[in-house]
């Protein structure tokens, strides 16, 4: 059922990326490109961290956590989803042995992540728009920016039961049933969070599709 | 050829009667079928001989009964009984996938243990394959055989043994080896009796009703009973002559005696064939005398191992041929079925498992076995004697604890269900013949005749010892058997787990340690929950020092320059040892794992409940505005 679910949700979500990003001209090879120029380009900036302007340090390691999270998080779904999706088992062998090398790493840096990029995440009057007449969201009018917004915080919001169900797990508290159940929270909410991941990847093509500096 | 009208009728009547009456045996008799009642059965019966005689104590010519003329003439219907697991070991149509206990054929001074079976299991001989006649087969392994099959059907015997067949007769099923709950069964006497080729007598005399001595291995080929010619060509101041006298006392006035028989086989009636013992001088297995949970709790074997009359024994495993509806595995009471969700329970009152914290994974990997049965795991694999193939309960058995053949016990090896299960396992070691790439064993009468005075190895001296010889004697060996007809294609000396071959005067082997082995899955002794492998956390099985996936098997070889040789449990788990031992030591980190995600899920809670409840005040906020502007 997972699998199956999985399969055509990942590959419904591929395609509209693709649509999405052909729309805006921009190739998966770029954002590939973008994405570790990004990082050689904060590399080279390493020197900030050094300097005595508090700002600059604060955006670089924000730059930092924000692609090292997501590189983290790529490593976390291939080794997930490789199993499950092309084999059809569970995860298990030397792609268990990385996930759970990885998944330490991985919530520091999300939980780092997320502290960092939360203030400037929050929803203010720019990013929503009012209905006058019945006090509802008007969806037409929130922008791109407020989606990612929402973006993030749904991310936020699903890592939760993503890292509680895993630990619950790891503790002889619930029997097998308990732990199927567990392990369906963390299938379904890792399954969310990366759909959300590839909706968070279009938007900030779209946004910019620009190598990531802190100077600028 | 007919040729006429009334030959076509006759033939047609023939072939009816003939049908009809094989109908007619297979249709359940009157004591095949219970109306359901829990009451034990009195059975004051006649006892009859093999030629449907009623047998009367006081005829001094009064004959063995028969069990298929005494238990089945009325009651019993024999000819469904004996298609039962314990008697159709020729019926190959039934099971040959699963590894199942062999009868291991073992001789130190031939350096042979060969795993026999006729239901022909993977790895497995047939006795037919080493030309060991059923008679053979019989003298060797029949102490532990409740007879039928190979003991009574005529297609299936030896030329050569046709006239010692007729002077031991046949051997019936053994009803009482089973269903006898009389104090004085002796099993141990029956056993005796197999050993001296008294096929047809060991039934009686095993019972409380007959007295019986003599050897009818002693007989000669035209040895008659009812013939005083040939009786007095017996010297008779040897005890050796079948001699039966019938108890009169056990006989009431109608010359009925009373069988003391249930239906519930008693436990102690399936350890006479299925009893096990672990060797080991590591004196901290405390489980070696322990008895199994489930007897501890007050089940009968045959609550789990039970049968109808067809006596298909229910082996704990859905089987090929056996109705699944009724097969007892260990889920088939330990897990709630959705018709039982107002039960507490499963089966018999068999608690349900939690397994908390066990991850479901486990339990598509490992059998249920694995965890709760058999001794605690060590580094070292132990030995374990059984019934069968150490003879345990016989009388003068060899109490040796390194006595042959050597069986390793608890190796956690992969099934054929893919599961890993604690399994039994041997090195078979044998001569034989690689023609067209087949390597097929060489009669065990050619290797004790031709092999046994060239290998010249005293098993008094090399007792309890795996034999060990030299590279040199194995090379002359099997260059002398080159000279043999028997030989077809190139010999071979199969042992620990290679073959080796001659070549250029020097032995060459090939490796192959998992395809030459033998063995076969165990359950028993199962250990409750709070003495189950993992009770004390993930570590019992997942670090480094864990005998589950560290630690190596010992490969026993016949030749000396193949001795200390081991592999690693993980070759036969199909897993990487490498990996395993990486995988062990992450455990290490898991209280950190742990730790550090806790720590991360938290700070995300804090981050998310504090924004959320800005957020909210925000969006109440602009709403606010908005309506105040829209309202002025």
């Amino acid at each position: 059922m997972f699998r199956i679910l999985s399969v055509i949700l990942i590959v419904i979500s591929f395609i509209w990326l693709l649509v999405f990003l052909s729309k805006q001209k921009i190739s998966l090879n770029k954002i590939y490109d973008n994405y570790f120029l990004s990082f050689k380009n904060l590399f080279k900036e390493i020197k900030l961290l050094s300097s005595k302007d508090f700002p600059s340090k604060i955006n670089w390691l924000k730059k930092f956590f924000y692609l090292a999270t997501i590189f983290f998080f790529i490593l976390m779904m291939l080794s997930a989803f490789i199993n499950v999706i092309f084999i059809g088992d569970d995860l298990t062998g030397l792609l268990l042995l990385i996930h759970v090398t990885i998944a330490p790493l991985f919530s520091i840096f999300l939980a780092v992540t997320i502290i960092l990029y939360a203030h400037s995440n929050s929803f203010n009057k720019n990013d929503i728009s009012l209905d006058q007449k019945s006090l509802k969201i008007n969806r037409s009018k929130l922008n791109s920016n407020g989606y990612l917004k929402l973006i993030f915080w749904l991310i936020v919001f699903f890592s939760l039961p993503t890292m509680i169900s895993i630990i619950l797990s790891m503790f002889p508290i619930f029997g097998t049933e308990g732990q199927e159940f567990l392990l369906n929270i963390h299938r379904y909410s890792t399954l969310i969070i990366l759909l959300l991941f590839i909706f968070h990847i279009a938007l900030v093509s779209s946004k910019s599709n620009k190598p990531v500096t802190v100077s600028k | 050829m007919i040729t006429n009208k009334s030959s076509k009728y006759i033939l047609t009547l023939l072939l009816f009667s003939v049908s009809f009456s094989h109908i007619i045996s297979q249709e359940y008799k009157v004591g095949d079928k219970g109306d359901g009642s829990k009451f034990n059965h009195i059975h004051l019966l006649k006892l009859y001989d093999y030629n449907g005689n009623t047998i009367d104590p006081a005829d001094p010519f009064a004959q063995p009964f028969s069990t298929r003329k005494t238990c089945a003439t009325e009651c019993h219907s024999y000819e469904k009984i004996s298609k039962g697991f314990h008697f159709n070991f020729h019926d190959t149509t039934l099971e040959s996938s699963t590894q199942t206990e062999p009868w291991i054929y073992t001789d130190p001074t031939t350096l042979s243990v060969i795993p026999l079976s006729y239901r022909k299991n993977k790895g497995s001989f047939s006795p037919d394959d080493v030309k060991l006649s059923p008679m053979d087969f019989l003298f060797r392994f029949g102490p532990y055989y409740a007879g039928g099959d190979i003991s009574e059907e005529d297609s299936l015997q030896y030329p050569e043994n046709y006239f010692r067949w007729m002077v031991s007769g046949k051997l019936e099923i053994n009803c009482l080896l089973c269903h006898s709950k009389s104090p004085n069964y002796d099993r141990a006497e029956y056993a005796a009796n197999i050993r001296k080729k008294n096929f047809k007598w060991a039934a009686t005399a095993s019972s409380k009703f007959a007295e019986f001595k003599g050897n009818a291995s002693r007989m000669p080929d035209n040895y008659d009973p009812y013939n005083f010619t040939t009786i007095q060509s017996i010297d008779q101041r040897a005890p050796i002559v079948p001699n039966l006298k019938y108890k009169k006392t056990e006989f009431d006035s109608e010359n009925k005696v009373y069988f003391n028989i249930t239906k519930k086989i008693p436990n102690e009636n399936c350890y006479y064939c299925h009893s096990t013992k672990i060797v080991s001088p590591n004196k901290s297995i405390r489980l070696e005398n322990e008895e199994d949970v489930h007897i501890k709790a007050g089940l009968l074997c045959v609550d789990c191992h039970s049968n109808e009359i067809d006596h298909n024994m229910n082996k704990g495993r859905l089987t090929k041929g056996f109705n699944t509806a009724s097969a007892k595995t260990c889920e088939s009471c330990h897990i709630k079925k959705e018709e039982d969700n107002n039960q507490l329970t499963g089966k018999f009152g068999a608690p349900v498992p939690e397994h908390a914290g066990i991850p479901p994974v486990h339990f598509e990997k490992l059998a249920c076995t694995v965890c709760h049965s058999g001794n605690l795991l060590s580094k070292e694999t132990n030995f374990v004697k059984t019934s069968r193939n150490h003879f345990l309960g016989m009388h003068g058995t060899n109490k040796a604890p390194d006595v042959f053949p050597h069986i390793q016990t608890n190796i956690l090896s992969e099934s054929s269900s893919e599961k890993i299960e604690p399994r039994n396992l041997i090195w078979p070691s044998f001569w034989a013949d690689n023609y067209e790439n087949k390597i097929s064993p060489l009669p065990v009468k050619f290797v004790e005749k031709t092999i046994r005075p060239m290998l010249g190895l005293d098993s008094l001296t090399n007792f309890g010892k795996w034999p060990s010889v030299s590279d040199s004697l194995v090379i002359s060996v099997l260059d002398s058997l080159k000279n043999f007809k028997i030989v077809k294609g190139i010999p071979v000396f199969v042992s620990g787990g290679k073959i080796f071959t001659v070549k250029n005067k020097r032995l060459k082997s090939a490796n192959n340690p998992l395809e030459l082995s033998y063995s076969w899955k165990k359950a028993h002794n199962v250990r409750p929950a709070s003495q189950a492998l993992g009770v004390n956390g993930c570590t019992d099985c997942h670090s480094l020092s864990s005998p589950f996936f560290n630690g190596n098997i010992n490969i026993e070889s016949s030749l000396i320059s193949q001795s200390g040789i081991t592999i690693s449990k993980n070759e036969f788990q199909d897993n990487s040892k490498l990996y395993q031992s990486f995988f062990s030591f992450t455990f290490f980190f898991r209280p950190w794992l742990k730790f550090i995600i806790i720590l991360s899920a938290f700070i995300i809670f804090i981050v998310f409940t504090g924004y959320i409840f800005q957020g909210f005040k925000s969006i109440s906020h602009s709403v606010f505005i908005n309506k105040s502007k829209k309202e002025n």
